[in-house]
């Protein structure tokens, strides 16, 4: 089984690490940013004193969590809508 | 023909529509540690990008959104192309090579193959995701081979292909551009003069459509199910029509790329996937015929 991440600690980072890892990037120019955003589990685990492993699993779990249970289904029909309205058809 | 030539040539042989060689030395000025070329084959000096255009230029012009990934067709053939070049660095000059990375963890790949390719100079990035575009053919896919044989490198693209002038000309009059308007949920960003001057990427929703049928929907899926206590949501969830198309997604390989609608509107895709009929017109058919060949 995987390594288990307790819910305090989940809950506590799990935003947090979602949005220093690369599910936001930020560029200037051309060039990403890599401040506080874009940063690697390791890179996450050294500035918020965690073990990399728990960063890996919080991050692979909220990845899919933090999104509303519809979102798949809702981008496929976005999905639909915006080729349709891309080629002019109805 | 140099070594490098003749790498560039096996690869474009078995269907790589271009071939770029990074300095691994110049990738590991961007690439964070864990992610660097040596990190995954101990020792490695060069990495060989392979780009090829995602799908048939027709693909992109199916209502059907679905069409466009099932035509994928690069994805497919670009790990046996990557596997050929290894194979053919190791027997002609004796160099070890690899043709496959470690897979992602999570959405983390091991190692990016747009910063490889940017390297390479096979596109530059783009407002759209970061995304790299080449002028000539639009949006790309890639594969590498990374060797322990030295290669001269090729250099990075000097100039931006992102912004198009009619996206500066967008931007100067309603402060937009055709990536940013069709998807603001993912992106976002600034265009000053000719250039870019920053851009802003959320992957979070990006990945609901790019990966729309996939792992993440997949587990998601299961997750729902196994927490609905009614039988009859319960059914509806694992047997319904998204959690089968998902499955069969998954089943195939066929996840990735699945979305690329802030592409689709891009003038400098647009431009790359236009085609010209080669074939006779009916009035050159028709005179041909008359003399008894095609003009």
């Amino acid at each position: 089984m995987p390594k288990y991440v307790s819910p305090e600690l989940y809950n506590k980072y799990k935003n947090k690490i979602l949005e220093m890892s690369p599910a936001i990037q930020y560029y200037e120019g051309t060039k990403v940013q890599r401040e506080s955003s874009s940063l690697t589990d390791q890179e996450i685990a050294d500035r918020l004193g965690l073990d990399v492993e728990d960063v890996t699993e919080i991050r692979c779990i909220a990845e899919l969590e933090l999104l509303p249970a519809d979102a798949w289904v809702q981008s496929a029909n976005w999905k639909r809508e915006k080729t349709r309205k891309a080629l002019g058809r109805r | 023909m140099t070594p490098e030539q003749e790498i560039k040539q096996a690869a474009l042989q078995r269907g790589a529509d271009q071939v770029g060689i990074a300095a691994v030395s110049r990738i590991n000025e961007c690439a964070p540690p864990g992610h660097r070329p040596d990190d995954i084959l101990i020792g490695a000096k060069s990495v060989i990008v392979l780009a090829g255009r995602t799908t048939p230029r027709g693909a992109w012009r199916s209502p059907d959104y679905r069409t466009h990934y099932n035509n994928r067709d690069f994805p497919r053939v670009r790990t046996g192309i990557a596997m050929a070049v290894a194979k053919f660095i190791e027997s002609k000059y004796g160099y070890y090579s690899i043709g496959q990375v470690p897979p992602p963890i999570g959405f983390n790949p091991s190692l990016s193959f747009k910063l490889c390719a940017e390297m390479a100079g096979l596109g530059a990035r783009s407002m759209a995701a970061g995304i790299l575009l080449n002028r000539e053919l639009g949006l790309l896919n890639f594969a590498v081979c990374i060797t322990t044989m030295p290669l001269t490198a090729d250099q990075p693209m000097a100039d931006p292909v992102c912004p198009h002038p009619s996206c500066v000309e967008l931007w100067q009059k309603h402060k937009s551009t055709p990536c940013l308007d069709v998807c603001p949920e993912c992106l976002s960003g600034e265009i000053e003069g000719e250039r870019i001057k920053w851009m802003r990427y959320d992957r979070r929703i990006c990945s609901t459509r790019a990966q729309n049928e996939g792992m993440g929907a997949l587990q998601r899926i299961v997750l729902e199910g196994t927490n609905e206590p009614d039988p009859e949501r319960r059914k509806t969830i694992l047997l319904g029509s998204f959690s089968r198309a998902v499955m069969e997604a998954v089943a195939s390989g066929n996840v990735t790329g699945q979305c690329s609608e802030c592409v689709r509107v891009c003038p400098i895709h647009r431009e790359a996937q236009k085609l010209t009929a080669k074939m006779p017109t009916a009035e050159q058919l028709t005179e041909g015929n008359a003399q008894g060949r095609v003009v």
